[in-house]
C-alpha cells in the first residue's frame, strides 16, 4: 500500500490542565512512501519519529493534516480491516507480549479475532510463522520470559505478519538487541519484505541500521522533516545540517576490515591482505 | 612496557542460582596500563559487567542478593603497594572505591539520589576521597568540577535535582563524581548507550580529555564496535564468560584473530561480509558446551575444539601483545 502523509501536525498540551504552551510534536510533515518499499524515519529522541509512527498506526489522532493509506484516511473511514492491514513491532520485545500467554497463543490471537481458517489451520499457520522467523515449532508452547530479547522480537514479528498486513510500522525494533542478533532480525525483516511486498516504516535513531535495510530515509528534527531521499544519496551527500551532524556523530568502523578467510587446513585462520 | 595498574590472573566469578551454579566469568587474564583505554566488548550475558563489578566487589553483600564467589587474583597497584581486590578486606575495599577505582554506570539516574541536590551529591563524593576539605573549599571545588565536565552555568546546577537534568547532563555529573576522586582506574559500564549519538560524541570527547589530563586508565565496557573504533586503545572481547581475544584496537579491527570477533565485526550494519555473520545464540550460562564455548556457532570449528578449552596464547601472527583463545590461531 502506498502511504501519503499530508501536512501532518500533532500538538500535545503541556503544563497543569494543559495551560502551558502546546508542544508541537509534529509540524507540517509531508511524505510519500511507495508500495513495497522500506522508509527509514531517523532522528534523535524527541524529534517526533515515534509520534509519526503512532499516527500512521491510528494510535494517535493528528491535530491537522492526514495520513492516506491507498487513498483512504483511516481516521475518517474507521475501516474495521485497518488493524489487519497495518501492524506494528516495537522496541520493548517483552512489553509487547502477554506474559501469561504462550507465544503460540500470542501469535494466533489475530487469526482468532479475524476468524481466519479453522482452529487446526491456525495452529498450522503458527508453526509456519515460527519457522519463517527462524524458530522451531516447539517454541509455540514457551512463555515469553523464557526467551531472549532476540527470540522475543522474532515472536513479535511473527505475530505482526500473521495477518499478512500490507503495512508494517517497526519502531526501533532492533535497538535493544545485540549486534549479532540485530543483524539476524534485520535479515529477517528484509526477507519478509522480499516475499510479501509489505510497505515498511522503519523508525530508528541509528543511521547505520537504517542504511542496512531501508530504500529511502526521512530525517526528522524537532517535529519537522528536514531531509528525505534515497538512502545512498543521504549517506553520500547529506544536505541538511541536522543530517550532516547525525552522520558526523555516528560512531563507525572506518578502518578497512580484513576478515579471516576460512582455510580448509586446521593450521590457523588465513588472512587476505 | 610499564607495570600494569591492574592485572587479572585467572579470575573466576561464580553465582549460585536456583537452577545450579553459573560460572559468569571464567579464567580471565587481563592487564590494564596507565593512561590507556581498554574496551571490554561482548554481547549481553557475556560476563563483561560481572567482571567489572567483581573488581570493585559490587557482587558482594550488601550490594547484591546473589552472592558471588570470586577466585583468582586481581592485583591493583597503589603507589608502591599491590592490593589483591579478590582478597581485600571490606574496609580496604571502601578505601579503594573512594579513591582508586571509580565507576560510571549506564543508567545515571539510578546512580544519583533523586531527593538530594546535585551539589551535595558531588560534594559527598569529594569528601569521601578528601576528608580534610573545608566547607567553602568543597563548594568551590564542586562548581569547578561541574565546569570541568562542560556543564553550563554550574553555579545554578548545584541546586538542581537529578530529574531536572537531561540524560547527557546527568551522565556528566556521574563523570564529575567519578573523576573528583582522582582515580587510577575508571570503569565505565556502557556510559553512553542510553544517549543520542550527538550527546554520546560529546561525552566521549569529555572522557578522552579528562583521561589525557589525569593519566588514569579506563576500562570501557560497551557492545558498540563503532564506539570502540573511535575511543579505545586496546580491546578485550568476551564470549560466554571468557576473554577470547585481546588486541590493540587497530589490529582488532583490521585483522581479528578469533572467529567470534570476526563474526561480531561482520555483523555490524554496513560492514562487508567476507566472513559469515554470527548465527544462533550464545549458550545458556548453565550449560556452556565442553571444550571451546564458541564451537557450536563457529564456522571454523574442528575436532580439537570439542576436546578442551583453548588457552589464551600469544600468537605469532602479529605482535606479542595479541592473544586469542582459539585452536586455529594457537596452531
Amino acid at each position: 500500500m502506498t502511504i501519503e502523509i499530508r501536512g501532518l501536525s500533532v500538538t500535545y498540551p503541556t503544563g497543569l490542565f494543559g495551560r502551558g504552551k502546546p508542544f508541537q510534536a509534529l509540524d507540517d510533515v509531508n511524505l510519500r512512501i511507495s508500495k513495497g518499499s522500506i522508509m527509514g524515519i531517523v532522528g534523535e529522541s524527541g524529534s517526533g519519529k515515534s509520534t509519526l509512527g503512532r499516527v500512521i498506526l491510528r494510535l494517535l489522532r493528528p491535530s491537522a493534516g492526514q495520513v492516506l493509506i491507498d487513498g483512504q484516511d483511516p481516521y475518517a473511514s474507521e475501516d474495521p480491516g485497518f488493524r489487519r492491514n497495518v501492524q506494528a513491532v516495537f522496541q520493548d520485545s517483552g512489553a509487547s507480549l502477554n506474559p501469561r500467554r504462550t507465544v503460540g497463543a500470542s501469535i494466533r490471537e489475530g487469526l482468532d479475532i479475524h476468524r481466519i481458517g479453522t482452529p487446526a489451520e491456525r495452529e498450522e499457520k503458527v508453526v509456519h510463522l515460527l519457522e519463517q522467523v527462524g524458530l522451531s515449532a516447539s517454541y509455540a508452547t514457551r512463555m515469553p520470559h523464557t526467551l531472549s530479547g532476540g527470540q522475543r522480537q522474532r515472536i513479535n514479528i511473527a505475530r505482526a505478519v500473521a495477518l499478512e498486513p500490507k503495512v508494517l510500522v517497526a519502531d526501533e525494533p532492533v535497538s535493544a538487541l545485540d549486534t549479532s542478533v540485530q543483524a539476524q532480525v534485520l535479515e529477517l525483516l528484509a526477507g519478509l519484505r522480499r516475499s510479501t511486498e509489505m510497505t515498511m516504516i522503519f523508525i530508528s535513531h541509528d543511521l547505520s541500521v537504517v542504511r542496512e535495510i531501508c530504500d529511502r530515509a526521512a530525517i526528522m528534527h524537532r517535529g519537522k522533516l528536514v531531509e528525505t531521499g534515497a538512502i545512498d544519496a543521504i549517506f553520500e551527500h547529506p544536505r541538511h545540517p541536522v543530517t550532516q551532524a547525525l552522520m558526523r556523530d555516528m560512531p563507525r568502523l572506518d578502518v578497512p576490515v580484513t576478515l579471516p578467510t576460512l582455510s580448509p587446513q586446521p593450521t590457523g585462520l588465513a588472512y587476505v591482505s | 612496557m610499564s607495570e600494569p595498574i591492574l592485572s587479572l590472573d585467572q579470575l573466576n566469578v561464580r553465582f549460585a542460582t536456583s537452577r545450579g551454579s553459573v560460572a559468569a566469568v571464567r579464567s580471565a587474564d587481563l592487564a590494564i596500563f596507565k593512561g590507556e583505554t581498554l574496551a571490554l566488548v561482548g554481547e549481553s550475558g557475556s560476563g563483561k559487567s560481572t567482571l567489572a563489578k567483581a573488581l570493585i566487589r559490587l557482587n558482594d553483600a550488601p550490594f547484591s542478593q546473589a552472592r558471588a564467589e570470586i577466585s583468582g587474583r586481581a592485583l591493583l597497584r597503589v603507589g608502591n603497594e599491590v592490593i589483591d581486590l579478590v582478597s581485600a578486606s571490606r574496609s580496604q575495599m571502601r578505601q579503594i572505591r573512594a579513591r582508586q577505582v571509580a565507576m560510571v554506570a549506564q543508567d545515571a539516574l539510578s546512580g544519583l539520589n533523586p531527593v538530594v541536590r546535585i551539589g551535595r551529591q558531588v560534594a559527598e563524593a569529594l569528601q569521601s576521597a578528601f576528608p580534610g576539605l573545608t566547607r567553602t573549599m568543597l563548594d568551590d571545588k564542586v562548581v569547578e568540577l561541574l565546569d570541568e565536565v562542560g556543564l553550563p552555568d554550574p553555579g545554578k546546577i548545584v541546586s538542581r535535582f537529578p530529574h531536572q537534568l537531561s540524560g547527557g547532563q546527568r551522565q556528566r555529573i556521574m563523570i564529575a563524581m567519578a573523576v573528583a576522586r582522582g582515580p587510577q582506574l575508571l570503569i565505565a559500564d556502557e556510559p553512553t548507550t542510553a544517549l543520542d549519538v550527538s550527546v554520546q560524541a560529546r561525552i566521549l570527547q569529555l572522557m578522552k580529555r579528562l583521561q589525557a589530563q589525569s593519566g588514569a586508565a579506563t576500562l570501557f565496557i560497551t557492545h558498540d564496535l563503532g564506539v570502540v573504533a573511535n575511543f579505545a586503545d586496546r580491546v578485550a572481547v568476551m564470549y560466554a564468560g571468557e576473554i577470547v581475544e585481546v588486541a590493540p584496537v587497530a589490529d582488532f579491527l583490521r585483522q581479528p584473530m578469533h572467529p567470534y570477533t570476526a563474526g561480531l565485526i561482520a555483523s555490524v550494519p554496513g560492514s562487508h561480509r567476507q566472513f559469515p555473520r554470527l548465527k544462533g545464540n550464545a549458550p545458556d550460562p548453565l550449560s556452556v558446551p565442553s571444550g571451546c564455548a564458541f564451537r557450536d556457532r563457529c564456522p571454523a570449528a574442528m575436532a580439537t575444539c570439542e576436546a578442551a578449552p583453548p588457552m589464551a596464547t600469544p600468537t605469532m601472527i602479529t605482535q606479542a601483545n595479541r592473544q586469542a583463545r582459539c585452536w586455529r590461531t594457537a596452531a
